[in-house]
């Protein structure tokens, strides 16, 4: 019984010294030192990961913005192909021309997402939604 | 009624991780971590260990913060984001710990839900019998420790207080001794402990 007493107390204690370290940075570097690790070459380290992380940071956001330009590519071109898609088609290949000669965009109302999205691949999303945006200018 | 959550952007977490200075955060963060281990859950691995461990859940709490944002900022419960972090690695702890608890874990049965009901305890009594109070305080001065160190355990134990700022406004102290304190105090109580048999 009054070992968990004794253990309550330490612990309580303990709680205000996790406390400490949260509040203040010289409490935590000086508990660093105490533990016999070295303050400097921590922040070191904590540099390099901050410059990893900081790069993966970046490329899951951009990874998360091309994924965002695809669905709105994806659903202009559905709907360009509900008003015109012979038009459409017509737009796609002169985009697609120099890589994909031999592609024929027809019946492409008929597409599977999959199959669009495979053809989005091969082709500059920001370039078709402003190609299409132009056709709808001149209709 | 708790107010709704605010979730930020990804353009907002990004600015976050901007503002912050890491080469200064990071070894907080570490040394936090290393503080839980040892004094919360009394986890006696050697200091490289426990360094790499460390760093290693620290990191990966930065990865779910910032690269694939699973673990959310809430600002309305968290204004200062730095709690956040650290609130975050003590359930990192705590999370490793129960898949990995045969390892580096010494001490025998200690119930993680129990220690966090202790810690977390608001306690505004009392914490011991007048014997057991005496002793401490016997253990302490044999040791040496100063007039502010003893205010310190006065507050906690005599007054029941748990928050920082608390003791400091009752002690009269300034954050800066009262963390020097806390630090002297904080060796004593590995040495008390160590002594008991703790």
């Amino acid at each position: 019984m009054s070992s968990s007493e004794k253990d309550r107390i330490l612990r309580s204690l303990d709680e205000l010294f996790l406390k400490s370290i949260r509040e203040s940075d010289e409490a935590a570097w000086a508990y660093l030192s105490d533990e016999g690790i070295d303050p400097n070459t921590e922040s070191e380290y904590g540099k390099k990961v901050a410059r990893r992380i900081a790069f993966l940071m970046q490329a899951n956001y951009q990874q998360e913005k091309d994924a965002g330009l695809l669905t709105k590519a994806l659903e202009l071109l559905r709907a360009k192909v509900a008003e015109n898609s012979e038009r459409t088609g017509e737009v796609l290949q002169q985009l697609l021309q120099a890589r994909k000669p031999q592609v024929q965009f027809r019946n492409l109302s008929e597409w599977t997402d999959e199959q669009v999205r495979a053809v989005l691949d091969d082709v500059d999303v920001v370039e078709l939604m402003e190609a299409l945006e132009r056709e709808q200018g001149m209709q | 009624m708790e107010a709704e959550p605010s979730i930020p952007s990804a353009d907002e977490v990004s600015e976050l991780w901007s503002a912050l200075d890491w080469k200064v955060l990071w070894p907080k963060m570490v040394s936090h971590t290393v503080a839980t281990m040892r004094r919360r859950h009394r986890l006696k691995g050697s200091n490289e260990e426990l360094i790499m461990q460390a760093r290693e859940l620290v990191e990966d709490l930065l990865n779910k913060v910032f690269v694939t944002r699973k673990r959310k900022w809430n600002r309305v419960h968290y204004p200062n984001a730095e709690d956040f972090f650290f609130d975050g690695m003590e359930s990192q702890v705590s999370n490793w710990l129960k898949k990995r608890q045969s390892i580096l874990r010494t001490t025998v049965n200690v119930d993680l839900e129990e220690t966090q009901r202790d810690s977390s305890n608001p306690a505004d009594g009392k914490l011991c019998a007048e014997d057991i109070r005496t002793e401490f305080v016997e253990m302490l001065q044999e040791m040496k420790a100063e007039d502010d160190e003893m205010l310190i355990f006065y507050a906690r134990v005599d007054e029941g207080l748990t928050k920082p700022e608390d003791i400091r406004e009752n002690t009269g102290m300034t954050e800066a001794v009262y963390h020097n304190a806390v630090r002297k105090l904080g060796r004593k109580l590995v040495k008390i402990r160590s002594k008991l048999g703790l």
